[in-house]
Formats: structure tokens, C-alpha cells, sequence
């Protein structure tokens, strides 16, 4: 293994996650949730993975976290890998360094448990010889750090007592209880009032910087990908269809749909505005697909793109999945020309 | 000269009965609507914006109750009208969208019949006439006239709020509510419904009432927009002037709230605190507890809503004198 692979916090590899769909005991199809997507995040980076539903951002989530078994392709965790077998005690080593928070912050907290008892519970299992008395202390402790203060008045509280902020501040503090390596967000803002949601964000953000903390951060906001992650993942009906820098994505987006999510997000302060035609329906996932799954909705489509699938080209610090960019090499080379979206 | 408001809301208090006591949800709201606008009506969950949507429908539930002020709709109170006055006017003087609107379709019945069920209660026109307008407002809202004997799980939940959208505007009324009718869908399916409704507002002329807590989307949207917290209106302004001289600290903090995909990336700050206790809300601005600016004499009574420019008001003791 060479040197820099050191820095690598999480790496997917060809990934693939088929779902089999039974319609009845002799007709099943097979849903391609996650379709051959490889990228590696570094430690203390957040990777925002940004695609509309059913693109199969939560699925990336849930194999990194192993809800789910990838079907092929390999995810290496700090150079372990995650998507072999692995027996009971290595996946309970395992559970502590990958941790999830979830969209719903009044689902995924246990209303008959005292939230101390919530975020202590993780304590206690990946630390067995913990007394009751340190354990309450570090609980203390991550109160403190995810901004309930003053920790001691919310000891003893349940979950119902709690704003959707302050919940979504424990489903933090029960993620960081275990000291995780990487943090996989699904939405977690998605469900909070603006105000509340942007101080979960910025909370997220000073945790990453104090204690070099990586992040899946799973959105289908491009303007918080932006605020909250240094690189994204654009996926598009399972595929990763661009990744690379957030600021160079936003800038200039290169693959077609990437030009279309942009343009479909509201923003005042935009002079310019990008405007693109097409239309709105993800392509059936069961189908058998051998070419560009955009290439029905894209407005650049060739007769190519219905043929073939394309494989991811590398421009400058990105890669794009599209023909159009098989003989790029550097980004200031490409011109879009948007007239053709207008 | 005829005059070119179509809904005057005039000192609306909107009470709740919990077990607690009463909560003052909408208090002392006043706005218009005029013709042919797209007004946006905004805030964070619990402001009483949906209040104000059912109670101009006079959909509240029971345990609501209108303590005062008046809703009028070209000059008549709706607050007044009778079971039959009501009847003619909900959906064809005014019609709503709902956030769910696509899971309020009978999952029973085709959206065909369900739309010409919407025609045939309200005018007396043949079956064949009424699919044929069925057909056509379809077309209005881009889904295919074949597609008038699909159920309900046959459709995308964009296409089905798009049947919602056509059924609000089947009998031409002149005022639309939708609340937060895109929340629940994609960025791209959003953007498109959008730009429909935009489109078909400037051909057929209707006015709009939109509910949202996306201040980014209504902000490139709506003609005016009010803000409201706590059952109070804090801020109304035309879109151009919310951007550059919002004025209420509130207004402010939610323009700072939400990230931006352009210019330079900043530090964004939420607003610290929550919504005060509605039930025994304090004496002075309910804003008083977050608010950056306040001073004293914000706490004995709250700050009238007044007018600051033209069409421009605020509620507010020490207003903001630079935007954002």
C-alpha cells in the first residue's frame, strides 16, 4: 500500500447495489439503486453527496454505514474492508467509527428513554468498563460541545421536551459519543426551520474543524453542499455523474444535469440566470441500461449517448461522466455554451 | 374607478383551545392582495401563515376561533357569508394547494372523474362538455389528455400535484392559495411547476396567495412578500426592496440564514432563541428575546405595523436603515 493512502478516510470502490424486486413468485426485475460509483473522501473532509430522490444518496449512505451489503465493488474504511465478511466483534469495532445522523430528528430518538440514557447507551457499549459516574460526565461533556447549555438542566429530559434543534443536537451528540472517524449526515437539516437548520450546519462545520472530523453529507441543497462541504458527488439514478470541488462545481458546472440541478435552484441573488428544458422523471431503475442514463432528458444527447454508456472523464481536479468531455483535459479549455439550455 | 384590491385582510385574530389555554396564533394581521399579483406570505413553522390560508377558505378547525377583524374578497366578507355563499366560493372564486395536495386524491377514483366531479358540482353543464374542460386543463398543466382515466398511484408526485394544480384552476378563480406546494418535491420537478404557475397566472390573470418558508424561492417569485413571527405581521415590501432594505431584525436574520450559490462564501448565523410562548405571549415584541437591536421600550408594547415607504411597512421601534 503506498504512503498517501494513509490520509484516505473512506473509499468507494466500483460500488454496486442491486435491489431485487419480486412481483411475483416467477417475474422479478432488479432495481439499480447505485450503479458503479467509485470516489474516496480524505480525513477532515466533507463530501457532499447531492442528487434528487431515488438517485441513491441514501443507499451510499446506508452501505458505508452497513445497513446495506454492497451487491459488488469494495468500501474501504481507514483501510478496512467494510463490504467483506466481517464477524460480530469486528463490526461492533466497526460501528465505532462510522456514525449516522438521520433527516427526522423526532423519528430516530427513542421517546421513552432520557436523552442522557440515549447518548450514554453508545458510550457504554463501545466502552464497557465505563462507571455510571464517567459516563454521565462525558455525556456532560458532549452536551457541551453540541451547544445544550447548560448540560445539567437537560439531564433527566426525554426527547418530547426537546425542540427539533435541540433533537437534532442529541442525534449529534450520540453520533460523536463514540469518538466516530466519519459522520454520515442523510438531510439533517432538511426537516428544521431555516434558522434552526443553518446553527445545525454551523455546528457540524466547528465540529469538523476542532476535531478533524470527516462527513458524508447527504443534501439535495446545492447553496448548503456548498456552505458546508469542501468537494460533492453529483448523482444522477445511481450514477456519479460529476465530483470534484464544490466551488469549481457551482462556478461551472460541466455535465448536463449538474447544470440543470443549479438552474433549478432558487437563488435571488443570481444575475444570470441559467435556465435548461427537461423533463422531470428519473429513468426506470429496472430497465437494463447500457448508455447515459440522462441521455433521454439531456438537451445535448447524441446518438451516441443512447448507445453507449460513458465512463468518467477526468477534467482538471474533476470527473464528469459525459461524452462531451472525453477529450478535455483542463477546465479553462471548455466553453459551455448555455445559449443551447435556453 | 374600480378598485384593484381583491383581498383585504383587516385585523384578523386567529385563537386555538389547547388544554393549556388559548393560543393567540394570528393576531392583529393586516394585508391585501391585489388583482393579477403573486403575493408570498412567509415565516417559520408556527408563524400562523397556514392560519391565515384555511381561514380565508374558512377551513379552520374547530377548536380555531376568529375573534375579530374581517376578510373581504372584492369588497364582501367572507367571514359573513352563509352555508350557500360559501359553497359558490370556495374553488370558484378562490381555490387552494396543499403541501400533501398530491396524497388528498381519492386513491379510488380515476383523476378524471375527480376532476369532472370539481366542474359538475359547481355549474350545470353536460358530462361531454365537462371532460372536454377536464381535457383541456390538463394540457394547461403539461400532462397528457390520455392520462384522464390513470389513478392517482399512477402518476409521479409531480404529475399529481400537477392534477392539484389543475383542479384549482378548473373553475377560473380568482384567487389561488397555495400552501407550500412544492415542498415535498425535487428541486427540478419545483422548478418546473414553478415556472408553470408563473406562466399560466400572466395567461389566465388570477391573483396569488403563496405560503412557503422558502424565502430564496418566493423572493424569485413573488411581486411582495410578508414576513410573519409569532402570529404577527413583522414586514411587508416589495420583493426589490425586501432584498436591499429589509428592515425588521427578523426579516434580516432569515435573508442571513439561508446559503447562497454565489458571491463569497460567509459565515451565516441562524437566530438564537425560539418563538415565544403563544399561550401567554409577553407584553412588548415578541421578537424582543432574539432580537439583536432591542432596547428597552421594546418590551412594554408591541410596535405598530407601519408604513415606513411607499408600499413598504414594518413592525418594528428600531428599524434597520441598510439591507443585508
Amino acid at each position: 500500500m503506498d504512503s498517501n493512502t494513509n490520509n484516505i478516510a473512506v473509499e468507494f470502490k466500483n460500488v454496486k447495489k442491486y435491489f431485487i424486486k419480486k412481483h411475483s413468485l416467477f417475474s422479478k426485475s432488479t432495481l439499480k439503486a447505485v450503479d458503479d460509483v467509485s470516489f474516496s473522501i480524505k480525513k477532515g473532509e466533507v463530501m457532499a453527496v447531492v442528487g434528487e430522490s431515488g438517485c441513491g444518496k441514501s443507499t451510499l449512505a446506508k452501505m458505508l454505514c452497513k445497513i446495506h451489503k454492497p451487491t459488488s465493488g469494495e468500501i474501504y474504511v481507514n483501510d478496512l474492508n467494510i463490504s467483506s465478511n466481517m464477524n460480530k466483534k469486528q463490526i461492533l469495532n466497526f460501528r465505532k467509527e462510522a456514525q449516522m445522523i438521520f433527516q427526522d430528528p423526532f423519528g430516530s430518538l427513542n421517546p421513552a428513554h432520557e436523552i442522557n440514557y440515549i447518548v450514554g447507551r453508545s458510550i457504554k457499549i463501545h466502552n464497557p468498563h465505563l462507571s455510571k459516574t464517567e459516563i454521565l460526565n462525558k455525556v456532560i461533556d458532549l452536551f457541551n460541545i453540541v451547544g445544550l447549555t447548560p448540560a445539567n438542566d437537560f439531564i433527566g429530559k426525554h426527547p418530547n421536551q426537546l425542540s427539533g434543534g435541540q433533537r437534532q443536537r442529541i442525534v449529534i451528540a450520540r453520533a460523536l459519543a463514540v469518538e466516530p472517524l466519519i459522520i454520515v449526515a442523510d438531510e439533517p437539516t432538511s426537516m428544521l426551520d431555516v434558522s434552526i437548520g443553518i446553527e445545525i450546519m454551523n455546528l457540524m462545520i466547528k465540529l469538523k474543524e476542532e476535531k478533524n472530523l470527516t462527513y458524508m453529507y447527504i443534501t439535495h441543497n446545492l447553496a448548503s453542499a456548498r456552505y458546508v462541504a469542501d468537494k460533492m458527488v453529483v448523482m444522477y439514478a445511481g450514477n456519479a455523474v460529476e465530483q470534484g470541488y464544490c466551488d469549481d462545481i457551482i462556478v461551472k458546472p460541466l455535465h448536463p444535469y449538474t447544470i440543470l440541478l443549479l438552474a433549478s435552484t432558487p437563488e435571488p441573488f443570481r444575475k444570470e440566470k441559467l435556465q435548461i428544458k427537461a423533463s422531470e422523471d428519473l429513468p426506470d431503475l429496472t430497465s437494463p441500461m447500457n448508455f447515459c442514463p440522462f441521455a433521454l432528458r439531456c438537451p445535448k444527447s447524441s446518438e451516441r449517448c443512447e448507445k453507449q454508456k460513458p465512463k468518467n472523464y477526468k477534467v482538471g481536479n474533476r470527473e464528469v461522466k459525459c461524452f462531451l468531455y472525453e477529450n478535455a483535459t483542463s477546465e479553462d479549455e471548455i466553453n459551455i455554451d448555455i445559449s443551447i439550455y435556453k | 374607478m374600480e378598485s384593484n384590491v381583491l383581498l383585504s385582510v383587516k385585523n384578523l385574530n386567529i385563537r386555538y383551545k389547547a388544554d393549556r389555554g388559548d393560543v393567540q396564533a394570528v393576531t392583529n394581521v393586516n394585508f391585501n392582495i391585489n388583482k393579477g399579483e403573486f403575493f408570498g406570505l412567509a415565516g417559520e413553522s408556527g408563524c400562523g401563515k397556514s392560519s391565515i390560508a384555511f381561514a380565508i377558505m374558512r377551513l379552520l378547525k374547530s377548536t380555531a376561533k376568529i375573534d375579530s377583524g374581517s376578510i373581504e374578497f372584492s369588497g364582501k366578507n367572507v367571514l359573513a357569508f352563509s352555508k350557500e355563499q360559501m359553497r359558490l366560493f370556495r374553488w370558484q372564486k378562490s381555490s387552494m394547494v396543499l403541501q400533501s395536495a398530491m396524497n388528498n386524491l381519492n386513491p379510488v377514483l380515476t383523476i378524471g372523474s375527480q376532476l369532472i366531479d370539481a366542474i359538475l358540482a359547481h355549474e350545470k353543464i353536460s358530462k361531454s362538455e365537462a371532460i372536454k374542460r377536464v381535457k383541456k386543463s390538463l394540457e394547461v398543466v403539461n400532462i397528457d389528455k390520455s392520462r384522464i382515466g390513470s389513478f392517482p398511484h399512477e402518476l409521479s408526485g409531480g404529475m399529481k400535484q400537477r392534477v392539484a394544480i389543475a383542479m384549482a384552476l378548473l373553475l377560473k378563480p380568482d384567487l389561488v392559495i397555495f400552501d407550500e406546494p412544492t415542498t415535498a418535491l425535487d428541486v427540478v420537478v419545483q422548478y418546473n411547476i414553478i415556472k408553470r404557475i408563473n406562466q399560466l397566472k400572466k395567461e389566465m390573470g388570477f391573483s396569488i396567495l403563496f405560503i412557503t418558508h422558502d424565502l430564496p424561492l418566493m423572493l424569485e417569485m413573488c411581486d411582495r412578500i410578508a414576513i410573519m413571527y409569532a402570529g404577527r405581521m413583522v414586514e411587508i415590501a416589495p420583493v426589490k426592496q425586501l432584498l436591499n432594505q429589509a428592515s425588521h431584525p427578523y426579516t434580516q436574520g432569515l435573508l442571513k440564514a439561508f446559503p447562497s450559490l454565489v458571491g463569497p462564501k460567509k459565515k451565516l448565523s441562524g437566530i438564537d432563541g425560539s418563538i415565544p410562548d403563544l399561550i401567554t405571549p409577553p407584553q412588548g415584541c415578541l421578537f424582543y428575546d432574539r432580537c439583536y437591536i432591542a432596547k428597552n421600550d421594546c418590551q412594554n408594547t408591541p410596535p405598530p405595523f407601519e408604513q415606513i415607504s411607499d408600499g413598504h411597512f414594518c413592525a418594528c421601534y428600531h428599524k434597520l436603515e441598510e439591507g443585508v
